[in-house]
């Protein structure tokens, strides 16, 4: 003699309709999440990889004999060496210099041609704060033309430019939300149209607003558990073939896919979410939309 | 119980279906609602059992005046009226168990504390064998006595009934009586709209005679 539900809600078309809609909703808001919280490892990554990090670069004249081009060097490396609170100074190859640009221009035959400067990278000391302007004026009187980069000016733009790119990820989470959102009300209505009778039996026979309100809050987070499993299960694979396609690419500037336990929660959150979520508007959308009635 | 003050009804812009109706119903008391077809019994009823705002006029219920109740409130009120509907109403995805202990499950008490009285009950009125029936599968008697039943399982102090003997045959609408009777008896109100005279004179009460939207009380039948 078990209960289920006093309205017949699972015959109703919308019954069929809405999981599949809300799949779809839940399978864009995991691809837009994968990709704010893969940009997010990016932005740490790079954020950590620059911190303390310095680089001067020594430009070959033109002029010169290689010699003396290494001896400029040489100079600023003794120079940056003297310098409190730095740890490390390494004077690059020319082979790691092009490893460096080759991630981001390719590996042609134009690179090797291209003229490169002597790089000098530099790790400073957590607790130093070194005055780099003073250090900048000495290194013209070394080696005219060095420049020294703290990579801070860069960084920031293109960190910016990741935040805004995380910006217009979560922008889009909302835009799903509130589009699930608008057809959870569409539904929910259409149900208190088609079922008016039944719910007005319901009541005469000494059932709150709230009682009824259960029947279509009960089907609307079943029909978002559904969909949002739907959803997660097809976005999974695509973000896992996003990422290897991306990690399998000859450029670094690509976010990467690399998941830990976090992430991978809040992907799988994503569907439950979404059900509470359609839950609660059903409730809502039930208890004005009868009220209004009355 | 119920009391009815210059109480005028109109469905929209018509005529007054029914016009300065006023009455005392006292607990345990017994009532026919009798007059010709069309002449406003249904909408009397309706006002009783708190399905419609009257156009105008006052209406208390067990000392409650209807238009101060918040609506969470007439729930728990519509709870102690049993209603008995002309056109039964039952549930068509429910069986017939199911739609005789709704009136129970809505007050959210659980399964296992009623689902012997919902079986007696069915038992009584004669539905022992059709407790998982499809209520669309039943002639139209046996579903006027599923609505009889989910009307008196909570055991309200109010019972309402819209001819509820209108399409069973005589041996069983004196049955359902006798059940009226005896609710009646242990001080359940009661108010039944008829067209069966022979019940009338067999269970004598007073009588609510409707003629022209106004209503009488008249002494019971000889």
């Amino acid at each position: 003699m078990f209960f289920g539900s006093d309205l017949p809600l699972k015959k109703d078309a919308s019954a069929r309709f809405l999981p599949l809609l809300i799949g779809f909703m839940v399978f864009l808001a995991a691809l837009a999440l994968a990709g704010a919280l893969s940009m997010n490892t990016v932005v740490n990554d790079w954020r950590s990889a620059f911190t303390g990090k310095l680089t001067v670069q020594v430009p070959d004249d033109g002029g010169s004999s290689d010699q003396i081009q290494r001896a400029r060097v040489e100079s600023v490396v003794d120079l940056l060496r003297a310098q409190g609170g730095v740890e490390a100074v390494e004077l690059l190859s020319e082979a790691e210099t092009r490893a460096l640009i080759e991630p981001w221009l390719g590996s042609g035959s134009s690179l090797q041609e291209l003229p490169l400067p002597s790089l000098i990278a530099v790790t400073i000391s957590e607790a130093a704060n070194p005055d780099l302007t003073a250090i900048s004026i000495k290194l013209q009187e070394a080696a005219p033309g060095a420049v020294i980069d703290d990579h801070q000016r860069w960084l920031g733009e293109v960190l910016n430019n990741l935040r805004s790119l995380q910006l217009m990820a979560l922008g889009l989470l909302i835009v799903v939300g509130v589009s699930a959102m608008l057809a959870v009300v569409y539904v929910t209505r259409t149900g208190l149209a088609i079922h008016h009778e039944v719910i007005e039996l319901l009541h005469l026979i000494g059932a709150k607003d709230a009682y009824v309100a259960r029947q279509f809050q009960r089907q609307a987070l079943s029909m978002g558990l559904t969909g949002g499993a739907i959803g997660l299960f097809i976005a999974v694979p695509v973000v896992l073939l996003i990422g290897t396609l991306l990690a399998g690419g000859e450029t670094a500037i690509f976010p990467q896919v690399r998941f830990g336990l976090l992430e991978w929660g809040l992907m799988a959150a994503l569907p439950v979410l979404t059900a509470v979520i359609a839950m609660i508007t059903a409730r809502r959308t039930v208890l004005r939309s009868l009220t209004d009635l009355s | 119980m119920i009391h009815f003050d210059e109480v005028a009804l109109r469905y929209g812009s018509g005529a007054e279906t029914l016009s300065d109706v006023s009455f005392e119903l006292e607990p345990g008391s017994f009532h026919y609602v009798v007059g010709p077809s069309g002449a406003g019994k249904s909408s009397l009823l309706k006002l009783m059992y708190l399905a419609m705002a009257p156009t105008r006029g006052r209406i208390s219920v067990f000392g409650r005046d209807v238009a101060d109740i918040p609506r969470d409130e007439m729930a728990i009120l519509r709870r102690r009226i049993g209603v008995v509907f002309q056109e039964f109403r039952l549930l068509a995805h429910l069986n017939v168990f199911q739609n005789v202990a709704l009136p129970l499950k809505v007050t959210g008490k659980r399964e296992p504390k009623w689902q012997a009285h919902v079986r007696e009950l069915l038992e009584w009125v004669g539905l022992g064998d059709k407790i998982e029936a499809d209520p669309l599968t039943l002639s139209g008697g046996e579903q006027q006595r599923v609505a009889i039943a989910r009307a008196v399982i909570t055991r309200p102090n109010l019972i309402i009934a819209d001819e509820p003997t209108g399409n069973v045959d005589d041996r069983m609408a004196i049955r359902l009586m006798y059940l009226f009777e005896e609710l009646n008896k242990v001080g359940t109100t009661v108010v039944v709209a008829t067209h069966n005279e022979s019940l009338v004179r067999r269970f004598p009460h007073p009588l609510m005679q409707l003629g022209d939207g106004r209503l009488d009380i008249l002494p019971p039948p000889d």
